[in-house]
């Protein structure tokens, strides 16, 4: 799943707990403990469509998303297959851009490609919409077409063996293991050790949850339905391939060469 | 683990750390409040001891029973020789002293402390105090045999202009005992012998004060405190497997068979001995369990003078120091000394101008001192030089200094037109780019509104085509390089790019994971954990100056998760920064205060002797192991503990250094640096209120 699916209601999807990988046997509370609370359907509103517009004078071209929430952020995206690190897909993003109250947006007609090349073609626009699943689409310009769908969220409160987890970072991946652009922010744990995923699409995903040293981690699988939320508890704990997963994902081919996870 | 989890529990720290052998100078960690004596005067019998030793013979009696002056013969077979008693001796070399000395039960012996001060002797005009400590043994007869073990050597292995230099032979320690008999009337009198120079064998007198009371008359209070927690096995695996050829070098293969270098772990010593007494008594130079001779005096002085003066005190000497002694005259940026007083220019001059520049550009909004202003205009203006120099807008300078002086080589290019009296290094990268940045900052924040338009479009002038700014992996850079030429100019389009990497998804994940820099297993990039505070302070300035509050958030939390990340790797600076810019409960920045005390000033420049000692142990991990030279390069062993700040050379910089000593360590570095490190970390905490202006 690489935030290709478009349109389409989310269907409700079974949720799973992820296992501990290599740790054996984890003790009852070392991995997620599945809220008694069932996920509760988010309403939403009918699926905003994105409309076409004619290219602007000053050399950007228009496209708008009516109905897009207040603070929607398009992201033109230069597509890399090979950007599996948090820094290396940073070199992706090219533009951004916030649709008006007509739900119009625009980026430059030969937007910046920076030190990588790729054809004007292949572009992408990334919509990240509060109370949306995020989407990606070809960019056409006028002819873009991206269908938004609920999102789904997760709550997850993170404890460690001395109470709750404080600080704790929630790096989220999809089904390919690659970091999804979710809001940041609330990723990170409060002093009660709650954190929330949102804009999730619907879908599996992956939650890899660190401590600020990333010494003790946990993990979660999950199976996302779009418009429902989803609530865990997690305690962290040792796990160095965990750690050095984290680590890789978050640093890049340096991290990894420094810690031997190139070899 | 489980060595180094005894060494945290029990009293075994200062034998592995410094170097005492096991069962000779270690002080009793349980003793509670017994003032236990041992045999009596005439017998030493374990039935003795056991009466002796219990709470009904120890603090009933002994204080009330016996006066200061009281018939000390009579004292002793009520409670045996434990007690504290006044010190009175001559040392033949350093003249009278006096002091005072512990002996404690334990059981089965005392547990001996002496602290003694010479009256008149002084060592370089400064006072000289000793610590001893060791074990005493009841003799049959009356009197007590006591048994110490003197390092002859601490961290130094050299120190500048002193001709002592150690050798792994000064790693052992030299067995002093010392044979006292009880008086009939004024205590106990005895002498220590040792094994020839430097000790001297002093003789003494002593006179019973007291009962021991609640806790020694001294201690020493130094920790070890893991970095990170033990490899799994699988992961021991996979780095021993990594790194076999390293553990066969032949500097690191006398190590590979301890116990230590198998535990993986890595420690950082904590030592906060004798930290309220240099503070009372700044001149005083202290001596701990060790032999008195010139290296072990200097060492003395670099503690005394970390731990003696306040920390607003040495920032005022360096703030004196480095604009007297750092400052290239004609160029204006930080340089270095030879030991001749000779100026060399520093190779990553530019960032460590641009440190200082907005240290003095915190100091000046804090104290609104006319010098700070002036040195933070003056370092400015270098910087802006560095930018514009090369006269190309894809080469900025790593450093400049006076034209003429020295050959230009192959790495340095004459100024062209108004800066022809200067000469400028190539290789600006990415790390100098950083003292550009905090020079931007500098501005923004201090005095120099006039400089600002000009500086921020050199800066945007280098960022359009230079690739710190266009190459992969740096939107960071972009962030933070148009954040500043925003912030500076005002300029709408440098607004609009700062605001497009600010909301880049991407990079916020980047910062809050691992903005602050990584650590796995002792395995960091040091001197690139300074450059990630930099960035995140960057950040975190920028999305104020740009009132941007999109960013806000996301660079409060990246520095909470970098401080929090590398506290025990005691990355200080970014712990002050975090406490200052991004306050939060859970983080205390304690211990980054406390280092700030750990660094001496002046400057300590000696040359590590860790590794005489048996207990040094080395790291299994070679550092900046992404190098792939661990075979070649001996520079990439280190130890696994990490000393204070003030056992290890300053270097250029205190908050890049890699904090484990070399294994195969060099000579006294012969150049002398600015304190720029502290004075940034000391006037953040002191802008913000993190460190208050008295301490």
């Amino acid at each position: 799943m690489r935030l290709t699916l478009l349109g389409g209601l989310c269907l409700a999807l079974t949720l799973t707990a992820c296992e501990g990988g290599s740790r054996s046997p984890a003790p009852q509370s070392a991995q997620s403990t599945e809220s008694a609370q069932s996920a509760a359907p988010v309403e939403r509103a009918s699926e905003p469509a994105l409309e076409s517009s004619a290219a602007l004078p000053g050399g950007r071209r228009e496209a708008t998303l009516p109905g897009a929430p207040a603070g929607t952020q398009v992201f033109l995206v230069r597509p890399d297959a090979g950007a599996r690190d948090l820094r290396a897909l940073a070199d992706t993003i090219l533009d951004v851009s916030e649709p008006d109250a007509r739900g119009a947006y625009s980026f430059p007609e030969a937007p910046d490609l920076g030190a990588a090349s790729a054809a004007q073609e292949a572009l992408e626009v990334l919509v990240s919409a509060e109370g949306q699943a995020l989407v990606r689409a070809p960019w056409r310009g006028p002819e873009t077409r991206v269908t938004l769908s609920p999102e789904a969220r997760v709550e997850v409160v993170v404890r460690a063996a001395g109470g709750p987890a404080e600080l704790a970072f929630a790096l989220v991946l999809d089904a390919e293991g690659i970091p999804l652009p979710v809001p940041v922010a609330p990723c990170v744990s409060d002093a009660g050790g709650a954190l929330v995923v949102t804009r999730l699409p619907a879908g599996r995903c992956e939650l890899l949850i660190a401590s600020p040293d990333a010494e003790q981690m946990a993990r979660l699988e999950l199976d996302l339905a779009g418009g429902q939320t989803y609530r865990r508890e997690v305690t962290l704990e040792e796990d160095d391939a965990l750690t050095r997963r984290f680590l890789v994902i978050a640093g890049g081919p340096q991290v990894a060469s420094a810690i031997g996870a190139d070899q | 683990m489980s060595a180094l989890t005894h060494l945290r529990a029990g009293g075994l720290s200062l034998a592995l750390l410094i170097g005492l052998s096991a069962g000779a100078g270690l002080l009793c960690q349980g003793c509670g409040g017994s003032s236990g004596g041992g045999a009596g005067a005439s017998s030493a019998s374990s039935a003795a001891v056991s009466s002796a030793a219990s709470p009904a013979a120890t603090t009933s009696s002994a204080p009330a029973a016996l006066p200061t002056q009281a018939p000390v013969v009579n004292a002793f077979a009520a409670t045996g020789l434990g007690g504290v008693y006044r010190v009175v001796g001559v040392d033949p070399v350093r003249g009278p002293y006096e002091g005072q000395a512990e002996l404690r039960w334990e059981g089965s012996d005392y547990a001996f402390v002496r602290e003694i001060e010479y009256t008149s002797y002084r060592h370089q005009g400064r006072p000289l105090s000793l610590v001893w400590t060791g074990r005493g043994q009841d003799q049959p007869g009356g009197g007590v045999e006591l048994s110490l073990s003197l390092r002859r050597m601490g961290f130094a292995a050299e120190a500048e202009g002193i001709p002592t230099a150690r050798s792994a032979a000064d790693g052992q320690p030299m067995r002093v005992v010392g044979r006292f008999a009880p008086q009939a009337s004024a205590g106990l009198q005895g002498s220590y012998q040792g094994q020839g120079a430097p000790f001297t064998d002093p003789a003494e007198d002593w006179t019973y004060l007291r009962g021991p009371g609640a806790g020694p008359i001294w201690a020493l209070e130094r920790t070890l405190e893991p970095s990170h927690s033990a490899p799994s096995r699988t992961t021991k695996f996979l780095l021993f497997a990594l790194f076999h050829d390293f553990h066969r070098t032949a500097w690191i293969a006398p190590y590979a068979g301890r116990a230590d270098f198998q535990a993986a772990v890595h420690s950082f010593a904590h030592d906060t001995t004798d930290f309220a007494l240099h503070r009372a008594r700044p001149d005083l130079l202290r001596v701990i369990d060790a032999l008195t001779d010139e290296l072990n005096l200097h060492e003395a002085k670099v503690k005394a003078d970390a731990f003696g003066k306040t920390l607003a005190l040495k920032a005022s000497e360096a703030d004196a120091d480095v604009p007297a002694r750092f400052l290239e005259p004609a160029a204006g940026c930080l340089v270095e000394r030879t030991s001749a007083g000779g100026v060399e220019d520093a190779n990553d001059g530019n960032l460590w101008t641009g440190a200082y520049c907005y240290a003095q550009a915190l100091r000046y909004a804090t104290t609104q001192e006319p010098d700070a202003r002036d040195n933070m205009l003056r370092t400015a203006r270098a910087l802006d030089t560095m930018m514009r120099i090369s006269g190309r807008g894809d080469e900025f300078a790593r450093t400049i200094r006076s034209a003429g002086q020295r050959p230009l080589g192959t790495k340095w290019q004459p100024g062209r037109g108004q800066f022809a009296h200067l000469e400028w290094k190539i290789g600006g990268n990415n790390d100098m780019w950083k003292g550009l940045l905090l020079g931007g900052l500098a501005l923004l924040e201090g005095p120099g509104q006039a400089l600002r338009q000009d500086y921020g479009s050199a800066l945007a002038s280098l960022a359009r085509t230079h690739d710190v700014t266009k190459g992969s992996r740096r939107v960071g850079n972009r962030l933070i390089t148009w954040g500043t030429v925003a912030a500076l100019t005002g300029d709408p389009q440098a607004a609009s790019e700062y605001r497009k990497h600010a909301r880049n998804p991407f990079q916020a994940a980047y910062d809050v994971a691992l903005g602050g820099g990584f650590h796995y297993k002792g395995i960091a990039d040091w001197s690139g954990t300074h450059l990630n505070i930099v960035g995140l302070t960057l950040s975190a300035r920028l999305a104020e100056h740009n009132n941007y509050w999109l960013a806000k958030p996301i660079s409060r939390l990246a520095l909470q998760r970098a401080a929090a990340s590398t506290a025990k790797i005691r990355r200080s600076l970014h712990m002050i920064v975090a406490a200052s810019l991004a306050p939060r409960a859970s983080l205390d920045p304690s211990d980054a205060i406390w280092a700030l005390r750990e660094l001496p000033q002046p400057r300590s420049r000696v040359a590590v002797g860790a590794t005489f000692h048996d207990s040094f142990s080395a790291s299994p991990v070679p550092s900046l192991p992404w190098k792939r030279d661990w075979t070649t390069n001996q520079g990439r062993a280190r130890g696994i503990v990490a000393p204070p700040l003030w056992e290890e050379p300053q270097g250029a910089y205190a908050w890049k250094n890699n904090p484990f000593p070399q294994v195969v360590a060099g000579g006294v570095r012969s150049l002398d640096n600015a304190a720029g490190g502290y004075l940034l970390a000391y006037w953040f905490g002191r802008r913000y209120g993190v460190i208050s202006p008295t301490e």
